[in-house]
């Protein structure tokens, strides 16, 4: 399979593939109507989708600043969680991933988001590393 | 000869002592019940030797208490007449292991660190149920004074689980109960008169349990520990706890509304508190937290999806009908505080943070469910008023056909003024807890006392028949029962 650079176009694409045929994610998130930044400043690369009961809907490239959560940390972090070297809520306490927005709504929905988080670190598969 | 002299003769002169040294650990617990020394203590090694004291001490009058790890929190072990304390430690055997008929039979210095071991190295394929003790409690004390563990959700209180006890009786004859009086089987107390109720409950007032039978349960091959964690015990027992007695997806639950300071040592508080701020929930109550901890369990893989989907559907719904704010968390997708809030499910424990001023005692009690949130937020403001910080346990029993309600108290035992205030707590507890329609158990004498008060006193008149029929000297355990 062919690798794909993190963020790039296609890498978010093919996680909202996977958010949207992901039956698990799909059962857990019923209710869950949001809307999500993905940001890693460091890397210049952002991306926005609206989830609709948890369904990954008008993935736009850039920040949407009306989204409700942001989920912001630098590549290396998110490289080590898709990589599986570094657990998601490990990051979150060590503040090394930040997630603003009005977090007990996403408490609400704590098995969605961490299938969620599941689906990003599912994307070793296709992620480059090395670029 | 005397007294001594005549222990002496029955058990060896190692295992009796009347020196004030050593009888001194056993004249108290950890409790506010006030101490009182015995006049011996013997350690037997068989039941002959069991029987043999229980014989000298019928004959001469002496009261006996019973005594394996003295790890009770209610007074149980006090020698309140003095006497002889008998101290089962030495006793414990496994006499038999049946795996196709699914039990043990045991000794009762047999403990819950010695389950955990043979279920570690031999026993792989089966469970019981463990409670929140340290693991040199007894597993028969357990039993027969209407314990709980952690399955109790599933199986009920752990006198349940006997099928079969053997039994030496205040006037020294050995009897036993369940199917092993018939047969060579351990395995039933069924379909006789059900007599293993003379010895369940009375807190070692009829008899001294020396042999007992309790069921093994098969292990699921697949497992899951979740946390349902919320900032109102409200939000968990207004609905959703009794839907999940109704659907019986879970194999356990319990927890409690608890303050770091109650956790230290067992549940990662400080971290949970930090995540909890950070994602921006506050308790109604302040500084504490309801945590209860579930686990699923099934035969397959495919089992275990669907009951852990049913549970989110659950949580989800009740968040979303009801604005409520629980987070459900499977602590092994949650790295290393994840590990960390599986402590307490690793049972049995020991519970440092409890002890650290030396003092430890409860209220504990069996409640109709329907009530528990009532005598919990009844119990916050009774708290409130002697200036403590709550602890207070929760496990819904059976499936919720009734349910825990404990409250434990930690305290100053170096303190006449904080013994009399946790007196004086616990009886508005106590009072508390009985209006309500629960009853307590494991109870010290005052507590009994205050039971048989309010109980029919044809019921009581029954209990004095049955304890003057079995122990017409009146020596074993005198005071325990209320009587």
């Amino acid at each position: 399979m062919q690798k794909l650079k993190l963020g790039s176009k296609e890498w978010a694409q093919e996680f909202a593939r996977r958010c949207n045929t992901n039956q698990d994610y799909l059962e857990y998130a019923v209710g869950m109507n949001t809307s999500f930044n993905l940001h890693v400043p460091d890397a210049k690369i952002a991306f926005n989708w609206r989830g609709d009961n948890g369904k990954a809907e008008d993935l736009k490239e850039g920040l949407n600043p009306n989204a409700e959560f942001s989920l912001e940390g630098p590549k290396e972090i998110w490289l080590q969680i898709i990589k599986g070297t570094l657990n998601f809520m490990d990051a979150v306490q060590r503040k090394q991933i930040t997630i603003k927005g009005p977090l007990p709504k996403l408490m609400r929905f704590m098995p969605a988001t961490t299938e969620m988080i599941k689906i990003i670190e599912s994307m070793a598969d296709i992620t480059d590393f090395n670029v | 000869m005397d007294v001594l002299e005549k222990l002496n003769a029955i058990v060896g002169e190692d295992f009796v002592s009347n020196r004030p040294e050593e009888l001194f650990v056993y004249s108290q617990d950890m409790t506010e019940n006030l101490p009182v020394m015995p006049d011996y203590v013997v350690m037997p090694e068989t039941v002959e030797q069991v029987q043999g004291i229980v014989k000298l001490a019928n004959e001469l009058r002496i009261p006996i208490t019973p005594y394996v790890a003295g790890s009770n929190v209610g007074g149980l072990t006090i020698p309140q007449k003095g006497g002889i304390v008998l101290d089962l430690k030495r006793m414990k055997k496994i006499i038999e292991i049946n795996r196709k008929d699914m039990y043990i039979v045991v000794e009762p210095g047999f403990t819950f660190g010695h389950l955990r071991k043979l279920f570690e190295e031999e026993l792989t394929e089966f469970e019981y149920s463990f409670p929140f003790a340290p693991p040199f409690s007894s597993v028969t004390a357990n039993a027969i004074l209407h314990g709980l563990g952690n399955l109790s959700h599933k199986y009920g209180s752990m006198n349940e689980s006997i099928n079969g006890l053997e039994v030496v009786l205040p006037t020294g004859e050995l009897v036993r109960v369940g199917s092993c009086a018939i047969s060579p089987y351990w395995n039933t107390r069924n379909p006789l008169p059900d007599l293993m109720g003379l010895f369940i409950g009375f807190q070692g007032t009829t008899g001294i349990v020396t042999k007992c039978s309790i069921s093994l349960w098969p292990k699921p091959p697949f497992r899951s520990h979740c946390v349902i964690f919320a900032t109102d015990p409200a939000e968990i027992y207004n609905s959703l706890i009794f839907k999940l007695c109704q659907f019986q997806i879970c194999q356990e639950i319990g927890g409690g509304l608890l303050s770091k300071f109650m956790s230290q040592g067992l549940l990662p508080m400080e971290k949970l508190e930090e995540l909890i701020n950070m994602m921006g929930l506050t308790p109604k109550y302040e500084g504490l937290y309801f945590v209860n901890l579930c686990t699923l369990g099934a035969a397959s893989e495919e089992e275990l999806k669907a009951k852990y989907k049913f549970l989110v559907k659950l949580v989800n719904d009740t968040n979303q009908k009801e604005n409520a704010n629980l987070v459900l968390l499977r602590p092994e997708e949650y790295g290393e505080m994840g590990q960390e809030i599986m402590n307490p499910m690793n049972l049995p424990v020991q519970i440092p943070g409890l002890l650290k001023e030396g003092g430890l005692t409860w209220v504990g009690s069996y409640v109709p469910l329907s009530k528990w949130l009532d005598g919990c937020l009844q119990g916050l403001e009774i708290h409130k008023k002697y200036g403590r910080i709550p602890g207070v346990l929760h496990r819904p029993m059976k499936y919720g056909h009734y349910g825990v309600q404990r409250f434990l108290i930690p305290f100053n035992k170096s303190s006449a003024q904080d013994i009399q205030d946790v007196t004086d707590m616990c009886k508005e507890l106590v009072e508390m807890i009985l209006d309500l329609g629960g009853i307590p158990y494991k109870m010290p004498s005052w507590v009994a006392k205050r039971i048989l008060d309010r109980a029919d006193p044809n019921f009581v008149q029954l209990l004095q028949k049955i304890k003057r029929l079995l122990d017409p000297n009146g020596i074993l355990n005198p005071g325990k029962l209320g009587f």
